[in-house]
């Protein structure tokens, strides 16, 4: 398959020397049906935004319902229509509010928008190569993506509303229409789109594993990739081992639903019938969820994590803090992440023992994650850091990871998580660890990359504002939100009303709100910060940040393949930052010793990757990147770093 | 700042700021009718406002008038956003024309550095501040016995947590303060640094190791580890769930819940028990909607459901579990504190135990609440005796025809 993806490639190439791209190009082939791997990265980019902007506006309208429960909203009528009769949200659709903002947000944004996104971007800049192993695979995947986004979004219009028995979907409420109105129609579409979804993911994933295994540059030895690109494929491991169970567990959930099966179904008696169906139990369901559920936690954060190192040793001139302990950490946590899934149902009535079992595991994966914040902060130490709009949401992200990871000690204690479990604890705990600080490294990167993405810088200032206002906006959302689960107030309420434990909260909620309103306001900054630096930032140079990785390599202007003469050999790894003795506080990965010692000046403004890259072994580095068969990567140059003599490829 | 921070670029400054308005205002014409005929329709509308109050106050016929102030918000929202808007672009021309930038001589990094001082600082100490001031309204002292040994692992760890929450903050804080660009002009060349590696992993692994232990010990009393000590009373009884409230049966004189089957449920017989068991004939179902627990006793609670999962949470015992249909699940605790003592503790006589669902369940899930009553063993009995059985002479006859009818042949 590389081969032959490669020699379409090859064709590209030249063609893009030739004429300058202006050949049978449709508007078609190249925004729709686009096989390159930086258009399908920015179409990743802007669905998984949109569609996680809505998720987003959604919870300010749930939000409202929870700070005045018994205030009417005219203009909620207006816009939901029989959902919220007389301006009050209707309750059955305050749950599918809630499901589609979690599904949406999790799935959407920060899995398929979030990697999809940046694998896509950086896995074959990063690597030196000249797109993904099958750029058709790749450009279905994100296809598939679409089309379930297309599906899910209808699912808004069904006549009894999407589906609202929460993220997870737990049978038997998602299994019978009788339960709730969003278990009809609107719980069918929602699976169609999550096995499309997940189809693409797969799709994906494939193509960054076959990708990042197969396609490095010469010199891209595995440790000589940059940690994001660990991530990218840690997760796309993960991702192909856990999705396929959730699939089985939604079809299956489906045949419950639709055939009348009972997988999950036992001893029910609902609107005043009893059911056949006998011998099913939830429990297999909570399982199957949850073991994709948990690594989905870590597909979501492990690339989050991956990019905040990117930005954090760019932004702060300085090698990454213990690179190899990083990967190591990146692949425990990936691995641990598989056998921890049970702290989710320790109080499901599960065996006993097993609670045992899994508060063991789930403490362990806080070794690696912790190693990994402090790196982070010891990265900082001694460096020389730039406070750009992508280094503050770097730090952002550190700060929520720390804020929100420290409480995963409460929740994953089995006996800890009998009063805290299903509470505003956990939903201040998750949205911390990996909602807020997944989506802080994703605006990072977005900062960070757009110049690599459209070729101009978006604007600083309005950056900084943007990551104030978000920052201290999200903090006052969810930090209070364990003050909640302290009083055990529990989540998925409509109101908060009918207990005395939970409606001395009121104030509180109100406070939230406002604060959840004023930091959903300010997304609109980013929104126009985005779209007018599109079309009118300033033009970016080829290597703003003045970083040392490979995507600055390739010029400004997007070609097919990527760079237009020779890939790219590799010579050192990727964070020679303000190495002693260099004449720059930089040593970009392409550049040799002996390029060092001719006197090539890569720092300057006006410098020409290419005049470099250009002279280094060509036919060699193609024909290496192009054989089925990679050989391992040569020997290191002796300028590298002495204990990475040892080539693992 | 504004006009630089709003995008313009200095490349367009030197464009004349007369010509460049009216071409503006030209292309931009839309939104100049708009906002011009939205001031318009403003003050139409308010005129036909005080017009229509006239008259509505004439004819006294208030309910029929025309929502005018609502009319009136909206036109002052779509005024508000039109203003906003211009008013960005307007001071963004007037920079570009003039190339004045009051704030080009910012330093990005003091002043970022600055705020991450006063907010992350000033954040740490609100953190710590409205935690206290939340305090009241956290759940009171443990009311079981297990509930005490969680509450104390909960401040076991905060007493780890909230420190390392506060200190690697700091350590982060110092970073920025140390080392932004501007105190340093350069970084030092550092891959790692074994001894600190090590240290890190010493620190992180020593509270893991003890709250796994600490933990798990903990685990194995509240669920099924407890056993009735010499002479404690034993009690067993059934919650079930269903959309959307709570039942309780409590067993008869014998002490025992008899068997039940889901498809005999129907009719008067809301739980499905089957009273060719003897052990059935006898079991209590209140009316009212309350659990009651005699206090010190070791309450087993038995928990189903009918239909979808809930979940029995009784936060005040720091009991949680989830009631799956066609499961029998079951949870043990010994409440320690009486209803009235909880009262007097508190300072609220109104204060109330309280179930809750906490697992959704449907549109009504957040409305699923039961009121849980601890009291002596003598006023338990007392409320026991007046209890109604749920065996009712008249329903044998019926049975068949329930479990036929139910199961829909
Ligand atoms: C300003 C932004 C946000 C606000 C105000 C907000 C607020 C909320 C609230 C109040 C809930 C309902 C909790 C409950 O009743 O159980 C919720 C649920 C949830 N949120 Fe957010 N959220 C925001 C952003 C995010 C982000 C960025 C993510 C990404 C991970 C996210 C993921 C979720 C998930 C997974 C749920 C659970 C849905 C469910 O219970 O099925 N949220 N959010
Ligand atoms: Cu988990
Ligand atoms: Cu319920």
């Amino acid at each position: 398959m590389a081969t032959h993806a490669m020699e379409g490639t090859h064709a590209h190439v030249h063609e893009g020397h030739g004429h300058d791209h202006a050949h049978k190009e449709t508007f078609w082939t190249k925004y729709i049906f686009s096989q390159d791997h930086k258009t399908i990265a920015k179409q990743f980019l802007l669905t998984g935004f949109t569609a996680g902007f809505i998720g987003i506006l959604l919870s300010a309208i749930f939000r409202l319902q929870l700070a005045f429960p018994d205030k009417s909203f005219p203009f909620l009528e207006t816009i939901l229509g029989k959902w919220a009769p007389e301006g009050r949200l209707d309750p059955n659709f305050y749950m599918a509010l809630v499901t589609m903002h979690g599904t949406i947000l999790v799935f959407w944004l920060l899995t398929g928008g979030l990697s999809g996104t940046f694998a896509n971007l950086l896995i074959p800049l990063q690597i030196g190569a000249r797109d993904m192993a099958s750029p058709f695979l790749n450009m279905l995947s994100f296809h598939f993506f679409f089309w379930g986004t297309v599906v899910l979004f209808a699912s808004f219009f069904v006549e009894t509303g999407p589906a609202a028995a929460g993220w997870t979907v737990y049978p038997p409420l998602s299994a019978l229409p009788q339960a709730m109105p969003g278990s009809g129609l609107g719980m069918i579409l929602w699976i169609v789109a999550l096995v499309l979804f997940v189809v693409g993911v797969l799709m994906g994933g494939l193509n960054y594993i076959t990708t990042v295994l197969n396609m490095r540059t010469q010199g891209m030895s595995l440790f000589r990739m940059p940690l994001v690109v660990w991530a990218l494929f840690t997760v796309a491991v993960l991702g192909l081992l856990s999705f396929p169970p959730a699939v089985a567990a939604f079809i299956l959930l489906l045949f419950d639903h639709s055939l009348g099966t009972s997988f999950y179904l036992s001893d029910i008696y609902i609107a005043g019938q009893a059911l056949p169906q006998q011998g099913g139990n939830v429990l297999l369901y909570l399982h199957l969820f949850w073991f994709l559920g948990h690594p989905e936690v870590y597909i979501v954060l492990l690339p989050a994590l991956g990019i905040t190192s990117e930005l954090i040793t760019a932004h702060a001139r300085k090698p990454i803090f213990g690179y190899r302990i990083m990967v190591l950490s990146i692949l425990g946590i990936a691995f641990v992440s598989f056998i921890v899934w049970a702290h989710h149902i320790f109080v499901s009535g599960m065996n006993p023992l097993l609670g045992s079992i899994f508060t063991a595991t789930t403490l362990l994966v806080a070794i690696p994650s912790a190693m990994k914040i402090f790196n982070y902060i010891f990265t900082l130490w001694k460096g020389r850091i730039h406070l750009t709009t992508p280094m503050l949401f770097a730090i952002g992200t550190v700060s929520f990871f720390i804020s929100g990871g420290l409480t995963g000690f409460f929740l994953g204690v089995a006996p800890l998580d009998i009063p805290l479990h299903n509470t505003y604890f956990v939903v201040g705990h998750f949205h911390l660890v990996m909602g807020v600080s997944a989506v802080f490294a994703m605006f990072g990167g977005t900062y960070h990359w757009f110049p690599r993405l459209w070729g101009r810088m978006m604007n600083e200032r309005l950056g900084y504002i943007h990551f104030w206002l978000t920052f201290i906006g999200a903090n006052l959302v969810f930090f209070p939100m364990y003050y909640m689960g302290f009083g055990g107030v529990p989540r998925r309420y409509y109101a908060f009303t009918e207990f005395s434990f939970t409606s001395q909260w009121q104030n509180l909620n109100v406070f939230i709100t406002v604060a959840a309103l004023i930091t959903i306001a300010a997304q609109f900054i980013f929104i126009y910060n985005f779209f007018h630096s599109m079309f009118w930032g300033k033009p970016a140079p080829r290597n703003p940040w003045k970083a040392t990785t490979l995507e600055w390599s390739s010029p400004v202007k997007h070609l097919h393949g990527n760079w237009p003469g020779k890939l790219p050999v590799v010579h050192r790894w990727p964070y020679d930052y303000s190495k002693p003795g260099a004449p720059a506080d930089f040593i970009p990965q392409y550049i040799s010793d002996e390029d060092i010692a001719r006197g090539v000046r890569w720092w300057e403004e006006d410098f020409e990757p290419l005049t470099v890259i250009d002279r280094a072994e060509p036919e060699e580095g193609e024909k290496q990147a192009a054989s089925p068969e990679p050989k391992p990567a040569p020997a290191f140059s002796p300028n590298a770093k002495p204990e990475e003599g040892s080539s693992p490829s | 700042m504004w006009g630089r921070a709003l995008g313009a670029t200095a490349s367009q400054s030197r464009m004349k700021l007369l010509p460049y308005l009216c071409g503006y205002m030209e292309r931009m014409r839309w939104l100049s009718v708009l906002g011009l005929g939205g001031t318009v329709w403003a003050q139409i509308g308010a005129a036909a406002k005080a017009r229509a109050t006239e008259l509505a106050l004439e004819a006294a016929e208030k309910s029929a008038a025309f929502d005018w102030t609502g009319l009136l918000w909206k036109l002052v929202w779509i005024e508000t956003l039109l203003i906003v808007f211009l008013a960005f672009r307007l001071i963004q021309l007037v920079v570009q024309y003039t190339g004045y930038d009051p704030f080009a001589r910012w330093d990005r990094d003091k002043v970022n550095m600055r705020l991450w001082m006063a907010v992350g600082l000033g954040g740490l100490f609100l953190a710590l501040w409205s935690t206290f001031k939340y305090a009241p309204l956290y759940l009171p002292e443990a009311a079981s016995r297990h509930g005490v040994l969680i509450d104390g692992l909960r401040n076991g760890i905060i007493s780890f947590t909230y420190p390392a929450f506060i200190l690697v903050h700091l350590m982060l804080f110092y970073m920025i303060w140390r080392y932004y660009n501007g105190r340093v002009r350069a970084a030092v060349y550092q891959e790692t640094h074994h001894k600190l590696e090590w240290a890190s992993l010493i620190a992180i692994s020593i509270p893991v190791v003890a709250i796994a232990i600490a933990g798990i010990y903990i685990w194995s009393l509240p669920v099924h580890g407890q056993k009735p000590e010499a002479g404690q009373k034993t009690v067993e009884i059934e919650v079930v769930a269903e959309q959307f409230q709570w039942r309780v049966r409590y067993p008869g004189a014998d002490g025992k819940l008899g068997r039940y089957h889901y498809t005999l449920i129907g009719g008067e017989n809301v739980l499905g028990l089957d009273f060719t068991d003897p052990k059935a004939q006898d079991d209590l179902l209140p009316a009212a909607k309350e659990i009651h627990l005699p206090v010190n006793a070791l309450v087993t609670i038995h928990v189903r459901s009918k239909d979808v999962l809930h979940s029995l949470f009784l936060p005040h015992f720091r009991t949680h579990i989830y009631a799956v249909p066609g499961q029998k699940n079951q949870v043990m605790l010994v409440p320690t504190i009486t209803t009235k003592e909880m009262r007097r503790k508190l300072g609220k006589p109104d204060f109330d135990y309280e179930l809750a669902c906490n697992q959704l369940c449907g549109g009504a899930h957040y409305n699923m609440r039961m009121k849980v009553v601890v009291e002596s063993w003598e006023e338990y009995q007392a409320w026991l005796a007046q209890q109604k059985p749920a065996y009712q002479p008249a329903q044998p006859s019926t049975l068949t025809q329930a479990r036929l009818s139910n199961l829909n042949l």
